[in-house]
């Protein structure tokens, strides 16, 4: 009999369903009944017992959070009116596949260079450059509802990994943050066991701070968005960019190479985070998932690795993520097969047992696939960056995995089966569409200053610096464009612009790369379609208002919603993903990564709290010349300002709507096609030099995006009354309506006859100037809405609520 | 044994912006409060090499001071000490570089958990909330409350 503890679970030939059912709630497998049975037959043809590695390797494997079970299974949605007829039925084999990697297959582009395949999409850096751009946009919700510190730590850490086991390993140079929280200055009355949004928030943006700052990559790009619904649920997306050299872009996993671990030691932290974010939260969570991040073994990390691959000492390589060995040595070796001897693991944890070390998600460790001659070379790098490195294996060519611990055979498992087996199935989703209200409460001139006031300091609309302020945006020296620009660095920016000179090691050269993105998660319950082509647009027009080459970007989906096995969630998410599809595809910009991440929702007794379908676009393009880029704030006295795209009617998810007319949920839809041609046309006059600055409107409205062009100390004077004529819309709508797609530019006053006439048949209206005093003024003809004094507005816009 | 290390007065930003955040959200008139960094070497008995550690690895000779000490808290003046430590299951980061750093240095490996030390001396129960509200997550962390002897020793 073997000494192993918990070596075996149950006897495949006695174990009936319940007790299977008992035992996966016992042990958090979170594996479906279907999955169950599956498992038990595989075992029965094999004649033996499955061990608890065994299964906890099956279940990781398995899990929503590697395998995004739920987006790759069959769909059928249907769509009913608000009065509950049926509208439409859509059924999809595999609803992932058919909607975001459709989309990308469609548009072909040729600078995607590894697309869905790798840790990271990678595309060109510029136009047959030798260098390519990889993102990577990860969630890590879970961790951070419990313990936000930590969580986000090992958040940002994680991501900056993938981007290391891209292909052979790619640089990190920028870091991203986007939030989605409940407001901190609101009283909720928290359940116990839970923490305070005020007390979530602080905690993931010191995580955020000190990981990055402590790594030596740039914080300097992100959102946060609030909502009530996030109480229990906050989200955390946190990206990473790196550079890669064209020719390191694909990997090679070589049987008879070693499987060499590098960084940290394993321990028992985080045992079954990916089994554990594949499920609801409730108070039962245990410290065993919380991990902790430790940012300088990671620095050690990505200065052995960037050598080593110039050294050509590995042909593979991935990072240690969820599921820890199990998922790295697995998936690297999916194609081959491995044999893993686990005592030669280092250590941090004496009391451990094999499947803990095997399923351990201790932060830091990469997994290297290394030539058998060159493991002296490796062993004197690690020795010179003091960074641990041990031989845990080596990769075999019988489609095998084989693990060892204390010299037995703790998983004996086949890749076919581990690797393909999972059971597909059919997940019915539902949408009823709500019933649209346009209804717009006329109110007193009088009353468009106090409005005004009140949605500059509504906490979506104000100034993210009590945040921003923390990271660091400047280390590595390549930030162009930084969050805050302007004098005194008062004005938002769009977009991040990084210079890439200087990793590309050829300072003559003066490209870059944008990143920007876009969230309308409020926007859900009243068209989740329409949603993800707000998110969608809002990205990629952040990038035009930089100046960025948007006809070779690319974007990024991360789709968070609640738990799928609800009908309504799953026809939130299925429709969000439909108009993931038709944003991408109309507006000819391919995905290239993505994540999705389920069961966001927390049970406290008999309620239920979920949150809306989220999705993040994340989106990227090369910027040709880091110092022709446009920035947002008014540099002129009296130049003209005009305002190009399109209004749209309705207070539909906006901060106006919920602040005053909640009972409007209108929404226009977009024509992305057409925004795809505005935007083209507005970079070119951008390249011919006649606009010199642009800002995009999203919350609050163009009077919030016309007072946020002011701060640095030139004011506007705007008429809006040609918008109304043309949109036939309300003076309310025109001020403070997020519907329709825009963007403010100001424009040379030399060049404004040219510019007219290059944009001459795309909607573009002149709604003013700019003033020599700080302040703005918005009018209808003759009648004046409102003014404000810039610096005093600053004031509220400004307000720290941490 | 404990290490304690704690910033002079002139120096203490920390412990004066703590204290103001707690005065003015929980409406106290008179609080004084010290805060410290708490450093448990596990299982190393030999005070020389404790002294060693703290001087060589830990202080910043110039703001500031340390005490050693082994359970109770020793700070003069103060009723109480509150102290938080990482849970044993949760990875101590910090802890395990000092280990590190250790090893280096007197080629002795120890096991060493990082915690803080609030003093005080009014106020407990709205004290202990306000800690629990900002600087403490049950699922990490252990909270211990330490009534402080009168007549101490401070070995510094």
């Amino acid at each position: 009999m073997s000494l192993l503890k918990d070596k075996f679970l149950f006897d495949v030939f006695k174990v009936n369903l319940n007790q299977l059912v008992a035992l996966n709630n016992k042990y958090g497998w979170s594996l479906n009944l279907e999955e169950l049975k599956i498992i038990v037959q595989y075992f029965r043809n094999i004649s033996r017992n499955p061990t608890r590695a065994e299964i906890e390797t099956i279940a990781q494997t398995w899990s929503e959070h590697c395998k995004h079970k739920t987006f790759n299974s069959p769909c059928v949605l249907t769509i009913k009116d608000h009065r509950g007829k049926i509208k439409n039925i859509y059924r999809f084999k595999n609803l992932f596949k058919e909607t975001i990697v459709y989309a990308t297959e469609k548009l072909k582009k040729s600078y995607c260079l590894s697309v869905f395949k790798d840790n990271a999409g990678v595309i060109e850096l510029g136009k047959e450059s030798k260098w390519g751009i990889c993102f990577k946009v990860e969630t890590h919700n879970h961790p951070c509802a419990i313990e936000p510190y930590g969580g986000t730590e090992t958040g940002v850490g994680g991501v900056v990994r993938d981007i290391l086991g891209v292909g052979l390993g790619a640089k990190p140079i920028l870091n991203t943050d986007n939030f989605c929280f409940a407001f901190p200055d609101k009283k909720y009355n928290v359940a116990k066991g839970f923490l305070s949004p005020h007390k979530i928030i602080s905690g993931v943006v010191s995580g955020v701070r000190d990981y990055g700052n402590k790594i030596g990559i740039p914080t300097a790009c992100g959102s946060v968005f609030f909502d009530d619904r996030y109480l229990y649920n906050p989200l955390v997306y946190v990206g990473c960019v790196g550079i890669i050299n064209r020719k390191d872009v694909n990997k090679e996993v070589l049987p008879g190479s070693y499987i060499v671990v590098i960084g940290g030691s394993t321990g028992k932290d985080g045992v079954g985070g990916s089994t554990f974010s594949s499920q609801d939260i409730s108070e039962n969570s245990t410290s065993s998932h919380v991990q902790i991040g430790h940012a300088i073994n990671e620095k050690k990390v990505i200065d052995v690795l960037m050598k080593a691959k110039e050294l050509s000492i590995y042909s593979a390589l991935t990072d240690c993520g969820a599921g820890g060995f199990s998922s790295a040595v697995g998936e690297l070796a999916s194609e081959t097969g491995a044999l893993v001897d686990l005592d030669k693991v280092i250590l941090k944890d004496r009391d451990i047992e094999g499947w803990q070390v095997w399923l351990s998600e201790s932060q830091e460790r990469m997994v290297l696939c290394v030539y058998e001659d060159k493991i002296k070379e490796l062993e004197k790098l690690c020795e010179v960056e003091e960074c641990q490195m041990y031989i845990i294996g080596r990769f075999t060519n019988d489609r095998k995995l084989t693990v060892k611990w204390k010299g037995e055979n703790i998983v004996e498992l086949d890749m076919d089966f581990l690797h393909q087996g999972l059971p597909k199935i059919e997940r019915k989703a539902i949408w009823i569409e709500p019933k649209m209200k346009n209804k717009i409460s006329k109110i007193s001139v009088m009353d468009y200053y106090d409005r005004f006031e009140k949605i500059i300091s509504d906490l979506n609309v104000t100034s993210r610096r009590w945040i921003i302020q923390q990271y660091d945006h400047e280390v590595i020296g390549q930030t162009v464009l930084k969050p805050f620009c302007g004098v005194n660095e008062y004005a938002p920016s769009d977009a991040t612009v990084i210079w890439t000179g200087q990793v590309c090691e050829d300072f003559s050269l003066f490209n870059g790369f944008a990143v920007a993105c876009g969230m309308k998660p409020n926007m859900s319950d009243i068209s989740p379609y329409e949603m993800a082509k707000y998110s969608f647009d809002e990205a990629i027009r952040n990038l035009v208002c930089v100046g960025a080459d948007i006809s070779r970007g690319a974007a990024l989906d991360n789709f968070c919603a609640a738990n799928p096995n609800n009908e309504k969630v799953m026809g939130e998410f299925s429709l969000a993903a439909i108009g993931a599809r038709d944003a991408s595809v109309d507006m000819e910009i391919p995905y290239i990564s993505g994540k999705d991440s389920f069961y966001n929702q927390t049970n406290i007794g008999s309620k239920i709290y979920k949150i809306p379908t989220t999705l993040l676009i994340s989106a990227i393009a090369p910027v040709e010349d880091v110092r022709n880029i446009i920035t947002p704030y008014f540099k002129k006295p009296f130049n003209p300002i005009y305002i190009v795209g399109s209004f749209g009617k309705g207070f539909g998810a906006s901060v106006y709507g919920r602040l005053f007319q909640n009972d409007n949920n209108y929404i226009s839809p977009l024509n992305l096609k057409q925004n795809r041609k505005v935007y083209l046309k507005l970079l070119e006059a951008m390249r011919k030099g006649f606009v010199i600055s642009a800002h995009d409107v999203s919350e609050g409205g163009l009077a919030a995006c016309v007072f946020e062009m002011s701060l640095c100390f030139i004011g506007a004077d705007i008429n809006i009354n040609e918008i109304i004529k043309v949109y036939n819309i309300t003076e309310l709508e025109v001020l403070f309506g997020e519907c329709g797609s825009k963007i403010v530019v100001e424009i040379d006053l030399k060049n404004e006859k040219e510019f007219i006439k290059l944009m001459k048949n795309f909607p573009v209206i002149k709604i003013g100037y700019t003033t020599k005093i700080p302040s703005i003024v918005f009018k209808d003809n003759g009648n004046i809405l409102f003014t404000s004094d810039v610096n005093k507005a600053r004031q509220l816009w400004e307000r720290n609520v941490l | 044994m404990i290490i304690e290390i704690y910033t002079v007065d002139k120096y203490d930003r920390e412990s004066k912006n703590i204290r103001e955040v707690f005065v003015k959200n929980f409406k106290v008139n008179r609080f004084n409060l010290k805060v410290t960094k708490l450093y448990n070497i596990v299982e190393c008995e030999d005070i020389t090499s404790i002294d060693l550690i703290a001087r060589d690895i830990l202080l910043d000779p110039i703001v500031e001071e340390y005490i050693i000490r082994r359970e109770k808290p020793l700070f003069k003046g103060y009723k109480w000490g509150l102290e938080i430590f990482l849970k044993k299951s949760v990875a101590d980061v910090v802890g395990e570089s000092v280990s590190d750093v250790i090893n280096k240095l007197i080629d002795k490996k120890f096991n060493v958990r990082t915690g803080k030390c609030f003093y005080f001396s009014s106020s407990r129960d709205k004290f202990i909330s306000f800690i629990r509200e900002e600087f403490f997550n049950d699922l990490i962390h252990t909270m211990e409350i330490k009534e402080l002897d009168k007549n101490v020793f401070i070995k510094r």
